[in-house]
């Protein structure tokens, strides 16, 4: 019965959860673990009192910006290493190595080392990113059909052409892959380095309430970003996917 | 020239051909030659081609001495035995692989040097990501009334109805009618064909060479097409090719005399078609 309808199924979920934490909170009766209605209360009033909205907005603006930086970096670094073997060869061992260094390993170097500002925030975060979307994104230029590049070719095409209408609805797919997980990842991240570097955002904000022990601070923050998340994947990559990926059978 | 000798084609299946440029294979040439009223678009020359075989590291030559012309308006065939080489050859011809030795030599080119070259693959090679409609105007350069041409192109293949279609909706033999009408939409001066109607049912197949010769009737392109199936290169060709295995040249060549305007007659295909087919007997079942 509810199988049939995929909506109902997810509410239910959700309000599941909602549930068990309102029990668990009624069964411990700690400070530590506050009820739903309790966390709701503050992020309203800190929402009304604009304090909420404007580390949101603060740490909004730092994964925007470090999302688009990481995807046209990346993309561009990916695409070129899937097509030309020796830049894949020099650059192979560098992309290894940034892969397997911690987030916190770069972030701290970074602020060291380029000092504690908004720049380096932001690049920070995009460095982190960077090397996942050269991989994913390496992976699709590799398989690209060959049999329209072909096409493309012998009919002249052009190099405009070819970019717009042959190559980069091949890579659309991986765009999206790297666009969703990229976005998990960075909004992970972004916290550390505003915790670490920052005087504003929700990482802040945490580390503020950290130190107070309140863990009602804590949860009305991070809830209240994790559902601009939640916004943004379900009203805006998801319905964009579904676009791109309208032609498919 | 020389006159033919029936009698004197080699046989192809033979294998191991020594490579070192010995004694020219007999040629048998039953032509006297296309009216020679013009320069030929296209001279093809081609001294050696071969690929590094990725296994085993070798040298694998695929053509060799392989020389031929076309005139402007003529329809060629290329037959051989499957893996020959026909498809490397046009794919030399269409400029997509550089790495062979020998010549190209255009006539009547256009302002930029390249000739106006459609290619219809042996797969249709629609972008499926594109409406039909879509496929076609990309070829196109910035020309006027592309829709009008365009539709044009799809009413006499009759597409019409799913010009708005993405490619990959449609069914393999209206791809193939797609991938034709886009060859036809740049007004090729050359047309490469590989194997355009493998694989469609005998009247879908038989309409489409019909809309062929009709169009080719109408813009007067040279056509160069490869096909395995002698009775398809006898109904359509002015003349035909036939390649040996690999490494391959032209071993033979023969006019057929069917004037155009005939070619839809199957009693005149047919017999021409005995006629070769008596000779090659063995060569090409």
């Amino acid at each position: 019965m509810l199988a049939a309808h995929p909506l109902g199924l997810r509410i239910a979920s959700a309000l599941s959860l909602l549930i068990l934490w309102q029990w668990a909170a009624w069964s411990y009766e700690s400070t530590l673990l506050p009820p739903p209605a309790a966390v709701l209360d503050l992020a309203w009033r800190e929402a009304l009192d604009g304090e909420l909205l404007h580390h949101l907005g603060a740490t909004l603006r730092r994964v925007v910006l470090a999302f688009a930086l990481a995807m046209l970096i990346g993309g561009t670094l990916g695409v070129l290493m899937g097509r030309l073997r020796t830049l894949d060869l020099i650059l192979d061992s560098w992309l290894i190595l940034l892969l397997n260094i911690p987030a916190l390993v770069v972030i701290i170097l970074a602020f060291v080392w380029f000092g504690l500002n908004e720049t380096t925030a932001v690049m920070a975060i995009a460095l982190n990113k960077i090397p996942n979307v050269v991989v994913i994104l390496r992976e699709g230029a590799r398989t690209l059909d060959k049999d329209y590049g072909e096409m493309a070719q012998s009919f002249r095409l052009g190099w405009r052409k070819t970019l717009v209408y042959v190559v980069l609805p091949q890579l659309l797919p991986y765009f999206a892959v790297a666009a969703r997980s990229g976005l998990a990842l960075i909004w992970k991240i972004v916290l550390v380095v505003e915790l670490l570097g920052r005087n504003d955002g929700v990482g802040f904000m945490l580390h503020t309430y950290f130190q107070l022990f309140d863990v009602t601070g804590i949860l009305a923050y991070s809830l209240s970003f994790i559902l601009i998340m939640l916004v943004i994947e379900y009203a805006l990559l998801q319905p964009l996917e579904r676009l791109a990926n309208r032609w498919r059978r | 020239m020389r006159s033919s000798n029936h009698s004197s084609v080699s046989p192809i299946a033979g294998g191991a051909e020594p490579s070192t440029p010995g004694p020219e294979w007999p040629r048998l040439v039953d032509t006297e030659a296309p009216p020679a009223c013009c320069l030929p678009l296209l001279e093809v020359e081609i001294a050696h081609k071969g690929f590094r075989d990725p296994k085993r590291g070798e040298h694998r030559v695929v053509l060799e001495q392989l020389s031929f012309s076309l005139q402007p308006g003529e329809l060629v065939a290329i037959l051989g035995p499957s893996g020959c080489g026909k498809t490397t050859l046009l794919q030399l011809i269409a400029g997509l692989d550089r790495g062979f030795q020998g010549d190209l030599r255009w006539n009547g080119q256009t302002e930029d040097g390249h000739p106006r070259l459609g290619y219809v693959f042996q797969n249709p090679r629609l972008l499926p990501w594109l409406s039909l409609r879509k496929n076609i105007e990309l070829v196109l350069d910035g020309q006027s009334h592309k829709r009008r041409r365009v539709d044009d192109l799809l009413e006499a293949m009759g597409l019409i109805d799913f010009a708005d279609m993405h490619a990959n909706r449609l069914s393999v033999g209206m791809q193939r009618r797609g991938a034709l009408a886009r060859a036809f939409a740049i007004q090729p001066q050359l047309l490469l064909m590989d194997e355009p109607f493998v694989s469609l049912d005998a009247p879908t197949a038989r309409q489409l060479r019909l809309l062929l010769l009709d169009i080719c009737g109408r813009t007067r392109p040279s056509v160069l097409f490869v096909t395995h199936d002698l009775r398809e290169a006898t109904m359509l060709a002015d003349r035909i090719l036939f390649l040996s295995t690999s490494p391959a040249r032209i071993t033979s060549e023969v006019a057929v005399r069917i004037p155009r305007e005939s070619r839809q007659r199957e009693d005149l295909v047919e017999r021409a078609y005995a006629a070769v087919a008596s000779r090659f007997s063995g060569l090409y079942p």
